[in-house]
């Protein structure tokens, strides 16, 4: 269980964000993130993969908190996918996915059979076993993605970050992605946490919804978020038509 | 890697290293090698063997190694293909360091002219040289401001370097011009010990980061989320490059573009990023391109001796070249 108590985040003195009262992430939930440009999804994430940008209050995993657990232990429990993109180019798939399994390799890291197991399923699970040995500098931005998902997911932790999983993919793969990822969290009682522009299919597939709403971090059930027309209030928008879970572009202002 | 290339680099180094011993001014044959090594030393050969030759390969094999292992450290660490000893200014600061130890030293009254002082003071050199880039990386996310501030830093210790040598006495002046043309002669037994120490020390301290070196490759973020300690592994990076290169540089020299290329012609080889298979092929690279630099630099057959810094300069500078020409791009 994460459990966020009070918190304010932001950079140096500056808060951008802040939630009053208890949020409690319980295992094998699909949740998302929802909020407008710059108002904190990252951040947020950031804070809940180390405790960095906590300015105020506190986060904590099974009781602790999150800036005192072990770097070491803190890796067996929880992984992020990034936006940031600063990987060696000359890596391939496979070895990236290696790499990934370090926080239960040896000394030397050396890819035991187990490893093999959890990084092959994945592979299979998310149609990379074609692209396994190519490097990825030869990846389309879709692709990177992909794998970048599959490098969180081989890191077999109880909570999984990510940062718009779904940018660089085309619709359908969007689609297919956070179906499996919902599968995944129900088979293997996996809680994912991730923020996205795909607002629709979000709130029709999460279970629940952490959304930030000027400058408010707020946590709701996707069925309590839809009744409520809550998107309305996140995007104001006088080019859009909302409709639940929905919208239509307006054509004529 | 297939068994074979090992087995045919591994050859290759044997090979030059022979020929290292053999040629020179006066060619030496394997069976006077023989004789030489089982009989008394006061042959003339024997001691051009036991005093000159060994020692010289034995330094080259060291130095080309241990340039070669700090650069490619440089690179995983500021995941930068252009990383190395030389171009970020290391061999000058530990140039510095020696110019301040034998020029400096006597402008103050004081002589320094142990081993161990001119290694200090070099490694001191280089770590101080180091730390202000690192310092620099930290606030600077840009490879071109980092590699213009090592080229910046490389001037500075120069122009220092140029003030003592207008106010040094004669021969501590030549002292350090040998000194900085690069050399891998003139190495006795116990400076050899020494580096061979500092190395084979080094070597065994890599064990402990091959695996956060790994994870780098995906960036300071995701070693992070990993479970890498990121300040540890940074400064077990910084000491195993001060120590090498520092200890290096205060007896042979600074020696260019060893450290920069070896790294990149045994990723070219492998095509693979993992620090644990790369670091036995850049030892043996390393080793085999010094050596080989080495035999050019005596001119076997004649009785000059170039300085090994021009000669791996003339020879790594066209190799950087025909690699970025060849992939297009430096790989990191």
């Amino acid at each position: 269980m994460v459990v966020l108590q009070d918190i304010e985040i932001g950079y140096g003195d500056q808060a951008i964000a802040r939630c009053v009262g208890n949020i409690a992430f319980a295992k094998a939930k699909f949740i998302t993130i929802i909020g407008a440009n710059g108002t904190g999804k990252s951040t947020l994430l950031r804070s809940l993969a180390s405790g960095q940008h906590i300015l105020n209050g506190k986060i904590a995993l099974n009781g602790r908190l999150i800036q005192q657990i072990d770097v070491h232990e803190r890796a067996q429990s929880i992984a992020i996918l990034t936006t940031e993109r600063s990987l060696s180019q000359s890596l391939t798939v496979l070895q990236l996915l290696e790499i990934s399994r370090s926080p239960y390799t040896n000394l030397l890291g050396k890819i035991q059979a187990s490893d093999r197991v959890v990084i092959d399923y994945v592979l299979t699970h998310f149609d990379l076993e074609s692209l396994a040995s190519r490097q990825l500098n030869t990846l389309s931005d879709g692709q990177l993605q992909r794998a970048l998902i599959a490098r969180s997911l081989v890191q077999e932790t109880d909570y999984i970050l990510m940062d718009e999983p779904t940018s660089h993919l085309d619709i359908h793969h969007k689609a297919e992605l956070l179906i499996k990822l919902k599968n995944y969290c129900t088979e293997h009682q996996k809680t994912i946490i991730f923020s996205t522009h795909e607002i629709a299919m979000a709130t029709s597939l999460a279970d629940q919804i952490v959304y930030f709403n000027q400058g408010n971090i707020r946590f709701k059930t996707a069925a309590d978020f839809k009744e409520k027309n809550i998107l309305e209030q996140l995007f104001p928008s006088p080019f859009l038509q909302w409709n639940g879970g929905d919208y239509k572009l307006k054509r004529e202002i | 890697m297939r068994t074979r290339t090992y087995f045919i680099l591994i050859t290759v180094l044997i090979a030059l290293f022979i020929a290292d011993i053999l040629l020179g001014s006066v060619y030496i044959s394997l069976k006077e090698v023989w004789h030489a090594l089982i009989g008394p030393e006061t042959s003339t050969h024997g001691y051009i063997l036991w005093q000159l030759r060994l020692p010289r390969a034995i330094m080259a094999l060291l130095t080309g190694a241990g340039l070669s292992i700090a650069g490619m450290l440089m690179q995983t660490l500021f995941r930068n293909p252009l990383a190395g000893p030389f171009v970020l200014g290391i061999s000058s600061g530990a140039g510095l360091g020696v110019a301040l130890s034998i020029m400096g030293g006597s402008l103050l009254g004081f002589q320094l002219v142990s081993g161990l002082g001119i290694i200090a003071s070099s490694i001191i050199g280089s770590f101080a040289v180091f730390l202000l880039i690192l310092l620099v990386s930290l606030r600077i996310k840009d490879t071109m401001g980092l590699l213009i501030i090592g080229l910046m830093m490389g001037s500075l210790s120069s122009a220092l370097v140029g003030v003592l040598q207008y106010f040094s006495p004669s021969e501590q002046l030549r002292r350090y011009v040998f000194w900085g043309l690069g050399s891998l002669g003139n190495i006795s037994w116990t400076q050899l010990l020494i580096i061979s120490v500092i190395t084979l020390f080094s070597l065994i301290a890599l064990f402990w980061i091959v695996k956060p070196l790994n994870t780098l490759l995906l960036g300071e973020a995701y070693a992070r989320s990993l479970g890498v300690n990121i300040k540890r592994t940074r400064w077990f990076c910084i000491i195993i490059t001060c120590l090498l290169a520092g200890s290096i540089t205060a007896f042979a020299g600074p020696i260019a573009f060893i450290g920069l290329a070896v790294p990149h012609i045994a990723r070219l080889l492998m095509n693979n990023m993992d620090h644990k298979k790369m670091i036995p092929l850049i030892v043996i690279i390393g080793a085999s391109l010094l050596l080989a630099c080495d035999l050019i630099a005596q001119v076997p057959f004649s009785n000059y001796t170039l300085p090994i810094n021009a000669i791996t300069s003339l020879v790594g500078a066209p190799l950087v070249i025909w690699l970025i020409v060849k992939k297009r791009y430096l790989k990191f």
